[in-house]
């Protein structure tokens, strides 16, 4: 019995000791790592640009699915790097080959179809970006079913893309551009999500946009009388670059035309740069008065999961208080918040949320005098910048038009970037406040860099009417690629 | 007394049998008138001695062959029916003829029938029918001291020797004939008493009966069924046969029902094995109802009373009572005796229906394999996250069991895991079907977990209860639970095959018994292949065995060879792998488990010894270690402590090896590891535990109680009711995994590579190279895991495969064709599904889009010619000599003959000494 004893109290005590006390072994053992990093060359960067604006309905202009090209449009770009750069066209063949190497070039010029910008043949490890090719577009128009300034940056394209924006309420009208600059045919599938959650109809699914060309659509074909609208295009077979193109009638009176372009990945905290408000007056005339409530200015939030979100509106003075409110976006739903009360100024928009959300802002400009009365612009969030990023503006200056590079800084700390002209090799370094914003005027080809993550986007003003350009930083896979093999 | 007797001797087959009951009727003291001997026999023919033979055809049954017997010699007088097994004592008519002249309403007189070679020995003085009509002989095995010798009047009586008057047989219309065989005596008994006669046994006459049907020694022809099945049959036709109209629709109606339920009741009465005649029978005599009707009508055709007038010849509760308890004395004393034979000279207790079947284990392990049934497969391959299926040719598997070249990848050159040549003998009883054999397995493993349990608590345990709650336990043991429900099949194939292992070596080692100089052939060679398959399922649990081995070898040196002699195979199969690594200085790696690596969250922290105790819903299986380990330690405390302390010991040991796996941790880089799974361990740790609580549960009264109850409540409950919740993530296919297209080329014939890709999170990509059909479970090999075969810095090819991936995702145009084409590469895989991947692929002039399929997005590579894969069965030297060791053990396996024991009901007193030998 008493052995008994002992073995049970050595045993327990040595388990329960074992168990508490004892060290845990951590032994690792090195073993060849099965991968390895590869020297690729990236593929060819390419940009696409928006082509004249599109107008619906064809001579009679009460024709359904005819539309066509009003116009011609101001491209203009800038390249630097190794290889060639290819201006192609959309449909028709042959490119416009330049080479690169000897110095930075830059073009500006008039289109009449969108058009592909490409670097071929640049050598392995060269570096990527828009500072190798950037470009924009910019064209006013003035018939009678549309005025306004329609302004974008050429984009590279994408399998999978976010379009928050655009109406296709009365008097509203939302066209979808899908531009397919590759030898390969590409089938894309839409999404439509409204305030009511996403949209079921028949239709969205495998729409042709054959090699080389540009496919429209009236997103009113599949959502009519939506307000709030967000699209997904997701392809298959080849990229494809797009755009909304929004244009807003009352009556017989265009009040604005503009493209939505491209959004980023959702977020939870939006940076959108750029709202610049002048005519505040005819703004209120329109909005308030006469009653056409989305004249004015608004900020659309799409949120996939749901969220609360909290918006922020910050001027570049730091006498002007801008506006704070906050507000509840149902899961799959979007929903816009107008903004009333903004003077004229210049502003950033912070959407902070406690889900990723897409967020644009939609900024007005009041023309008391002009036509059109009312003209807007689409404004997306920006991605912080790091390395330096072109972008190719117009070269117009006061009084006839400014282009205005606005800062946005989200975060407790005052920050600063640095602008260099690339024509003239000038840099100006500007500091952007807590929380706040700044303004700079450029024209032309101009580079932004920033240490600190700053955010930024252009807003372009002609003749009373607005438009806006992102600053895209376009890559390609390659480079370096790691790959691992199992 | 002279009377006219005409005496038919029976006979089939047995030659031998009848020469002494030929021999035996020429020394009768009165003479039968006339003999006959009718031969039914198929193949050996009797020899008459000079009698007159009326030769019958084999299939000819009983009734009809007295039948003809009588036609052909129509005699007067009575009818002496004598079998060929049943050889009459030379005073037996005198006898049976006195018994006639002092009573003639005596219709049968039937006698005493002693064993054939025992005559001191009863072995059945009449039949009769218990109240429940149940076939029922009153005096059994018992030494004749003449405390029978005053029996008379009995309901039946055997035809073997019984003296029948004619006018009787007549009247009644002779036997029946459609009645089952055993019916037809006791029928006719009963018919004679009912129609008004008297049936009784002349106890001064003596035949010795062999008894070869009852024992099963007959040809099964001439019974057609088993001995069991025919009685059970006999019972219920005549249960119909004598009941009145209204009993006898019912009861035939709801015959199988009641079989049902009788057999429910007889698996709780711990007499399983009497559920297959109960069943069998009931579904011959549901089928032959006309022969239930044939009776019947001839029951009142030659009857007038009715058989409740013969209740009183009925045996009584008590007696059947009393027969039961002796039939259990004798099992145990056969037992016992069987044992000594053996030359163990300790006392064992050995307790009656402690079988598998007898003592009702086998529903239990029905039961766990009910609560499998959520997930109860729906087609032949199971996928998991640990397990996917075989190749669909076994000669494949056998191919790659110990060979050095592998087709995984480019091409891969090294020592195979042992794990395949485990896969190999798993699936060979499948060989058609291979990947069945592991989703059954799979399916099984609990139930198999149990009855091996069950089995090895047979050493420390001798109440069912104990044994039964202890090996659920051990099923229900976190470690094997967690390993079914997260599909990890190397450890609960190591975890289900080791209570039949320890069981195994224990026999080899013979614990607990005294040393006996035989070589434990069977056992070795049982203990030798499971030592394999489990070292093979998980590398370090069989080093922990093979330690444990050696430790017993060292306690019991006279049994060194023996227990050495089991780590043999093991270690052929694993000897290239060990050179190997050796060589290559990377040892630790030879205890990496096999085939998919799943890792399993274990931490070397107090929890680990309850399997990583948390408080979430999963955490209900986990309760059972609590009162398991409280009772084990409690186990010390019991007597025998060399039981106990050496349980103790293997526990401490696995939890220990547990403790130092859990945290070695190899790294592959890039921010891939591998770690050794403890869960079997944990399994060995878990069986040693359980033992201890069957140990202490059969100490008293008191600990049985509370130990049963706690596990039960506490453990067995919670756990098996997670089991039933929470089903296994796996799915079921025909076993193929990959797009079809890809599987026709393979049947077909043609073999082109197929490049997978699988972009990751941080930008980069994983890439794949598989030959043919895929990678199943026997292609996966752990060299090749932790080789730098694959590293691209040594191998140039895979430094041109990387590059070649990395050109196609970055879609930029450069020249793919030619590398694809030295590889073979015919396809190419993207899984999961990825957008970016697929529009570089799509832009890929070379690539034609299949499109999404089941498996991923496919791309044909256009104008790769097809490769034809060369099979060559790899026979080297090495896998030639894993070969024979395998099969030196599979032929030690194979249990002899000598081991058998005759099934008889006799105690064999006195044993031959080469028996025993």
């Amino acid at each position: 019995m008493i052995t008994r004893a002992i073995a049970f109290v050595a045993t327990s005590l040595l388990l329960a000791g074992a168990l508490v006390f004892a060290p845990p072994v951590g032994l690792s053992v090195d073993l060849g790592s099965a991968s390895g990093s590869f020297d690729v060359k990236p593929a060819d960067q390419s940009l696409v640009c928006p082509g004249p604006l599109f107008v619906t309905g064809g001579a009679s202009g009460t024709d359904l699915g005819v539309f066509e090209r009003t116009g011609s449009t101001t491209l203009r770009y800038s390249a630097e790097g190794t290889g060639a750069l290819e201006v192609k066209p959309i449909a028709i063949q042959d490119p416009a080959v330049t080479s690169l190497g000897s110095g930075r070039i830059y073009f500006a010029g008039e289109i009449t179809n969108s058009t592909e910008l490409r670097n071929t043949g640049a050598s392995v490890g060269s570096p990527q970006g828009s500072m190798v090719v950037t470009g924009s577009t910019t064209q006013l128009v003035a018939i009678d079913s549309m005025r306004g300034l329609a302004a974008a940056s050429c984009q590279q394209p994408s399998g999978d893309i976010w379009l928050v924006g655009g109406s296709t309420a009365a008097g509203r009208e939302a066209l979808l551009i899908l531009t397919n600059p590759t030898p390969n045919d590409a089938t894309a599938d839409l999404t439509i999500y409204s305030d009511l959650g996403e949209i079921e109809v028949a239709g969205l699914s495998g729409i042709s946009v054959l090699a080389n060309s540009t496919t429209v659509l009236s997103i009113a074909s599949f959502a009519p009388t939506v307000s709030t609208l967000a699209v997904q295009v997701q392809t298959s077979g080849a990229k494809l670059a797009a755009w909304i193109q929004h244009r807003v009638m009352n009556g017989t009176e265009s009040l604005g035309v503009d493209y939505v372009y491209p959004s980023l990945a959702p977020q939870l905290e939006s940076v959108i740069p750029g709202f610049v408000v002048r005519g505040t007056e005819a703004i209120n005339q329109v909005a308030v008065t006469e009653g056409i409530a989305d004249a004015g200015h608004s900020v659309r939030v799409f949120a996939p999961t749901g969220a609360e979100v909290t918006i922020q509106i910050v001027s570049t003075s730091a006498e002007v208080f801008g506006a704070v409110f906050t507000g509840t976006v149902e899961p799959g739903t979007v929903r816009d918040f107008p903004i009333t009360d903004l003077l004229d100024g210049n502003y950033s928009v912070f959407v902070t949320s406690d889900q990723p959300v897409f967020a644009t802002a939609k900024a007005a400009i009041g023309n008391d005098a002009g036509t059109p009365r009312i003209d807007f612009t689409w404004l997306g969030a920006s991605e912080p910048l790091t390395e330096a990023r072109a972008i190719m503006t117009s070269a117009v200056i006061p009084p006839d038009g400014a282009s205005y590079l606005v800062f946005a800084n989200p975060i407790n700390e005052a920050r600063s970037a640095t602008v260099t002209s690339l024509e003239t090799g000038v840099a100006t370094v500007v500091s952007v406040p807590a929380q706040g914003s700044s303004l700079l005027g450029i024209t032309g080809a101009a580079s932004v860099s920033s240490d600190s993550g700053v955010f930024a986007s252009v807003a372009l003003l002609l003749n009373g009417q607005i438009s806006s350009l992102a600053l895209y930083q376009p890559t390609n896979l390659g480079n370096s690629v790691q790959v691992r093999f199992r | 007394m002279t009377a006219n007797v005409c005496a038919i001797v029976l006979a089939h087959d047995q030659p031998q049998f009848l020469q002494r009951v030929l021999a035996d009727l020429k020394n009768q003291s009165v003479a039968p008138t006339r003999v006959l001997i009718v031969d039914t026999s198929k193949q050996l023919a009797a020899s008459s001695q000079g009698y007159e033979v009326l030769k019958l055809d084999s299939k000819t049954g009983f009734s009809a062959a007295i039948e003809k017997a009588v036609a052909h010699t129509n005699p007067e007088g009575f009818l002496w029916i004598l079998h060929d097994d049943s050889a009459p004592d030379s005073k037996a008519l005198e006898n049976l003829l006195r018994e006639v002249e002092l009573s003639p309403s005596l219709a049968i007189a039937g006698p005493k029938q002693v064993d054939w070679d025992n005559p001191r020995i009863i072995r059945q003085l009449g039949l009769t029918l218990t109240r429940g009509g149940k076939l029922f002989s009153r005096v059994r095995g018992e030494f004749d001291q003449g405390q029978h010798d005053n029996a008379e009047d009995v309901m039946a009586v055997g035809t073997a020797g019984a003296l029948i008057n004619l006018d009787v047989y007549r009247a009644l219309g002779g036997f029946d004939a459609k009645a089952p065989v055993y019916a037809a005596d006791v029928d006719f008994s009963i018919r004679a008493r009912l129609q008004g006669s008297r049936v009784a046994v002349a106890p001064n006459a003596k035949i010795s009966h062999k008894m070869l049907s009852m024992q099963g020694a007959r040809p099964l022809r001439w019974l057609g069924i088993n001995p069991a099945t025919a009685i059970r049959q006999a019972e219920l036709h005549l249960a119909l046969s004598y009941a009145n109209p209204a009993l006898f629709v019912l009861g035939w109606l709801f015959l199988f029902p009641v079989a049902v339920a009788n057999s429910l009741v007889l698996g709780l009465r711990s007499k399983a094995h009497a559920v297959g005649p109960e069943l069998g029978a009931a579904f011959l005599v549901f089928t032959n109802l006309g022969s239930v009707l044939s009776s019947r009508s001839k029951i009142a055709q030659t009857t007038t009373a009715k058989i409740g007038t013969l209740s009183a010849l009925r045996a009584t509760g008590q007696e059947v009572r009393n027969d039961n308890k002796k039939a259990k004395d004798e099992e145990v004393s056969t037992r016992l005796l069987a044992t000594h034979a053996m030359g163990e000279t300790e006392l064992l207790q050995v307790t009656p229906n402690s079988g598998f079947i007898s003592s009702g284990a086998i529903w239990w392990a029905l039961g766990l394999l009910a609560l499998n049934l959520p997930w109860v497969p729906t087609n032949v391959a199971v996928s998991g996250s640990g397990v996917l299926p075989l190749s669909s040719n076994w000669l494949e598997i056998f191919g790659q069991a110990g060979a050095t070249s592998h087709s995984i990848g480019l091409g891969f050159v090294g020592a195979a895991d042992p794990w395949v040549w485990a896969l190999t003998l798993l699936s060979s009883p499948l060989f058609f079907l291979p990947t069945l054999s592991v989703t059954s397995f799979m399916f099984l493993a609990t139930p198999i977990a149990f009855a091996g349990a069950f089995k090895l608590s047979e050493l420390v345990a001798s109440n069912n209860l104990v044994r039964i709650v202890s090996s659920l336990s051990f099923a229900l043991w976190p470690a094997l639970t967690v390993a079914v429900s997260q599909a990890k099949f190397s450890q609960l194939l190591a975890i289900a095959l080791l209570p039949w292992l320890l069981y195994s070596l224990a026999r080899v080692a013979r614990i607990g018994h005294k040393d006996s100089t035989r070589f434990p052939r069977t056992h070795v060679g049982i203990a030798a292949i499971l030592l394999a398959m489990i070292a093979a399922s998980s590398p370090v649990l069989g080093a922990v065995l093979l330690v444990l081995v050696a430790i017993t070898a060292v306690v019991r040196p006279s049994k060194i060879v023996p227990l050495l002699s089991t780590t043999l195979l093991a270690i052929a199969w694993f000897l290239p792998l060990i050179i190997e690594r050796i060589a290559s200085g990377n040892w630790l790696s030879l205890l990496l488990d096999p085939g998919l690596s799943v890792p399993d969250g274990l931490e070397a922290n107090w929890k680990l010894a309850f399997f990583g105790f948390g408080f979430d819903a999963l955490s209900w299986g986990l309760l059972i270690t609590v009162p398991t380990l409280i009772f084990a330690l409690l186990a010390l405390l019991a007597p025998k402590l060399r039981n106990t302390l050496p349980l103790w010991g293997i526990a401490l040991l696995a939890l220990a090896t547990s403790w130092l796996v859990v945290g070695i941790d190899f790294d592959l880089g890039n921010g891939s590891s591998l770690g050794i799974d403890a869960t079997s361990l944990l399994g060995l740790f878990g069986l040693a535990l359980t033992l201890l609580v069957a140990h202490v549960a059969d100490t008293s009264f008191v600990l049985r109680v509370s130990a049963l109850a706690s596990v039960t409540l506490l453990g067995l409950l919670p756990a098996a009711f997670q089991l039933v919740t929470v089903t296994p993530q796996v799915t079921y296919s025909d076993g193929q995994i990959v797009p079809s297209i890809i599987q026709a080329d393979v049947s077909s014939g043609s073999y082109w590579r197929t490049l997978q890709l699988e972009s990751t999170s941080e930008g980069g990509l994983v890439a794949q190279v598989f030959t043919g059909a895929g990678v199943k479970l026997n292609h996966i090999s752990s060299g090749y895991k932790i080789s730098s075969n694959t590293n691209p810095e040594v191998n140039p090819e895979y430094q041109e495969l990387g590059q070649l991936v990395a050109n196609l995702a970055s879609a930029n145009g450069a020249e793919i064709y030619p590398t694809l084409e030295k590889f073979g590469i015919g396809y190419i895989l993207v899984k999961p599904v990825d957008r970016n991947l697929q529009l570089a692929l799509d832009s890929t002039r070379e690539l034609e889009s299949i499109g999404l399929t089941d498996y991923g997005q496919l791309w044909k590579v256009e104008n790769i010619p097809a490769g034809l894969q060369a099979t060559p069965l790899d026979f080297g030297l090495l896998k030639l000599g894993q070969l024979a060791v395998l099969a030196l053990f599979a032929w030690f396996a194979i249990p002899t003959r000598t081991k058998k024991k005759r099934k008889t009901k006799d105690s064999d007193i006195f044993i031959d000494s080469e028996e025993a030998s």
